[in-house]
């Protein structure tokens, strides 16, 4: 049986090898076609902008983001900023934004929780033709932000906007590998814009034309994850987004592992609802979206969990085994015999086909890594997290999603945002927006 | 209706499979390098055997000089890891032949060995114990570990000599003796001063009968 799990393991090692080869090697592709367009468009026209910012229980950052959204350099006539504290903040948000009318900003206070329900309520009153959801732990460093992220709305086929987003400078471990799984996602989400399959502009920092919503609907205020519910409306009906990777948001990211897997839970259970919800989309005509990048995220999620399972299965029988043998000779020894046996001669060097393409990968992944860093312009100090990520993302993205899905199973509802939110996927189906 | 450039996934699927290849390529190649390896370990062993029949001419010389003997050691201990390794690592069937050939001579180098400390002992009055190992590579879990412990039990007492043998192993008609000469029916069993244990020794155990 063990012989079993080894052998299985091994071709489970070569197929997410070579997917992972498969998709890293598109990936750059596409982006090396397109190097010409990492330059922003020119587009002198200025819009009409309303930055809304819902809020609940976010006294700790809404002052900072709201002074970020301040001083954007845009014409002030043509700016609105409202900040809608939502749910009966147990803090002092409403308090702390209310500070800021004096500046022009406009702040209100809804009953009822929900980010969704925030920013539909913002959406109706904006003036401006340019809708920005903007999240209260977020800010901006980049003052022309904003001519960057309109410049894109020179294409009247562009709807959707989003800039790259970047965590806060790390400073513990949970948010070092944060930091180098966003500077990937920052490379994957201008790929994705290049061939039209950006499934998600996240709520951190999207721009909007405000007719989209009259042509796709509001928010999803029953949906944990609306940003993402709501890009895949807009891909539906095939509204393109683009994506701005030298304009960079920063967003406040979890400090501790507890966090993390909370927040990540959070948007796993919410990526799953949405894709059932929207599994129309995995359809050829829905483009790269439909049959490569979809479907890709599913297979990368199944192998991952697959391959995470089979290598906790592997280890615990090579612990099982390194423990036999301890039992039979003393306990203190055992250390030593297992160094013992460990040589540099190049006689015992051992390569297989998948640890070679293993340094290829890891090669692949330097390369995006650079390239997102590079366009971005992003200059955090990058070393001892990348090491971290590329020790341990792989156990995190897997244990995850392992309790997402066991938190699916178990059917338990999830409080975020002031809301108990309904985990029952049946109950999110008839609720759906059409 | 999107448009797709498939273009795009024969590109990736092509340069992907040419990375699997050129994986292959240098797998090979290493495969390629160790046989050569192999051979010549088979060489250098056939070389390393006649000088080491001079050298013990010249130790039955003077067989109480212990240089002669350590000497002898790091000779037997140098090919013993590389015995270990090769017969955990090489499990393909084309290898297995040029392994079979070293363990033939590995075997008589241990014989050899193992007469010249018989005499050392019986000349010169030292006391250097001797066990006979014999294992089966092939199903037997607990000569691995009876294995392990007696490596355990060499690091802390040097001037043990042990000598494997693996019962699995036809071609060799030493070992074919050697199971004669003591009855060896089941693996592993050890042979110390003629007395066979054939079961698993524990550490503790080896202390007592040592």
């Amino acid at each position: 049986m063990f012989g079993l799990i080894t052998g299985f393991h091994a071709t489970l090692l070569f197929v997410v090898v070579y997917f992972s080869v498969f998709c890293s090697t598109f990936f750059i592709l596409i982006f090396l076609q397109n190097i010409q367009h990492m330059k922003n468009p020119k587009n002198p026209k200025k819009y009409s902008v309303t930055i809304i910012i819902p809020a609940h229980n976010e006294e700790a950052g809404i002052a900072a983001t709201i002074k970020s959204a301040l001083s954007i350099n845009y014409p002030k006539r043509l700016l609105e900023i409202m900040v809608i504290e939502n749910g009966e903040s147990k803090d002092k948000t409403y308090a702390i934004a209310k500070k800021f009318e004096k500046f022009g900003v406009k702040v209100f206070q809804l009953k009822k929780a929900g980010k969704g329900h925030a920013l539909n309520y913002g959406i109706k009153k904006a003036k401006g033709e340019i809708i920005i959801t903007m999240d209260a732990d977020t800010y901006i460093r980049d003052k022309d932000i904003l001519h960057k992220v309109l410049s894109y709305f020179s294409n009247p086929e562009i709807f959707s906007v989003a800039p790259a987003i970047r965590p806060a400078p790390p400073k513990t471990l949970a948010q070092r590998i944060q930091y180098v799984e966003y500077v990937f996602g920052i490379f994957l989400r201008k790929v994705f814009s290049l061939i039209d399959a950006v499934y998600v502009t996240p709520g951190a920092f999207t721009a909007y034309r405000k007719v989209i919503f009259k042509k796709v609907g509001y928010f999803d205020d029953n949906n944990i994850t609306e940003d993402f519910e709501m890009t895949l409306r807009i891909q539906k009906q095939h509204f393109r987004i683009a994506n701005v990777i030298d304009a960079m948001v920063y967003t406040n990211s979890p400090d501790n592992f507890s966090d993390l897997m909370k927040q990540r839970v959070r948007w796993f259970l919410g990526f799953i609802d949405c894709l059932i919800i929207h599994k129309s989309l995995f359809h050829v005509k829905h483009g790269y979206l439909g049959i490569f990048i979809l479907p890709s995220a599913i297979i990368s999620i199944t192998l991952s969990l697959a391959l995470f399972l089979f290598s906790i299965g592997k280890l615990i029988f090579e612990t099982v085994k390194f423990f036999t043998r301890a039992s039979v000779s003393d306990f203190y020894n055992m250390y030593k015999f297992t160094l013992y046996n460990i040589k540099f001669d190049s006689f015992f060097y051992s390569a297989s086909i998948v640890d070679f393409v293993v340094v290829i990968l890891f090669l692949l992944g330097v390369f995006i890594f650079f390239a997102a860093r590079k366009y971005s312009k992003d200059q955090e100090k990058f070393a001892i997290s990348f090491f971290f990520y590329i020790a341990l993302y792989v156990f995190l993205f897997a244990s995850w999603w392992i309790k997402t899905l066991l938190y699916k199973l178990a059917g338990k509802d999830l409080r975020f945002g002031g809301v108990v939110w309904n985990n029952n996927l049946i109950s999110k189906l008839t609720n759906r927006v059409s | 209706m999107r448009e797709i450039n498939k273009l795009n996934f024969i590109a990736a699927f092509s340069i992907t499979t040419l990375i699997f290849l050129a994986g292959f390529a240098f797998s090979s190649s290493i495969y390629n390098s160790k046989i050569d390896a192999l051979q010549q370990i088979e060489v250098e062993l056939y070389t390393d055997n006649l000088e080491i029949e001079a050298q013990y001419e010249l130790a039955y010389s003077d067989v109480c000089d212990t240089e002669s003997l350590i000497t002898l050691n790091r000779d037997l201990n140098e090919m013993s890891d590389k015995m270990n390794y090769l017969e955990r690592e090489i499990t393909d069937e084309s290898l297995q032949i040029i392994l079979k050939n070293i363990k033939r001579q590995y075997f008589v180098m241990e014989i050899k060995h193992w007469l010249f400390v018989q005499r050392v002992n019986e000349e010169c009055g030292y006391d250097y114990p001797t066990i006979l190992f014999f294992y089966s590579n092939r199903d037997c879990p607990s000569c691995e570990i009876q294995g392990i412990i007696l490596t355990e039990y060499k690091k802390e007492n040097p001037n043990t000599m042990i000598y494997s043998f693996d019962t699995a192993f036809s071609e060799s008609k030493i070992v074919k003796n050697l199971i004669e000469k003591w009855d060896i029916t089941r693996q592993p069993s050890i042979v110390y001063h003629d007395i066979v244990f054939d079961y698993t020794v524990s550490r503790g155990e080896l202390d007592i009968i040592i």
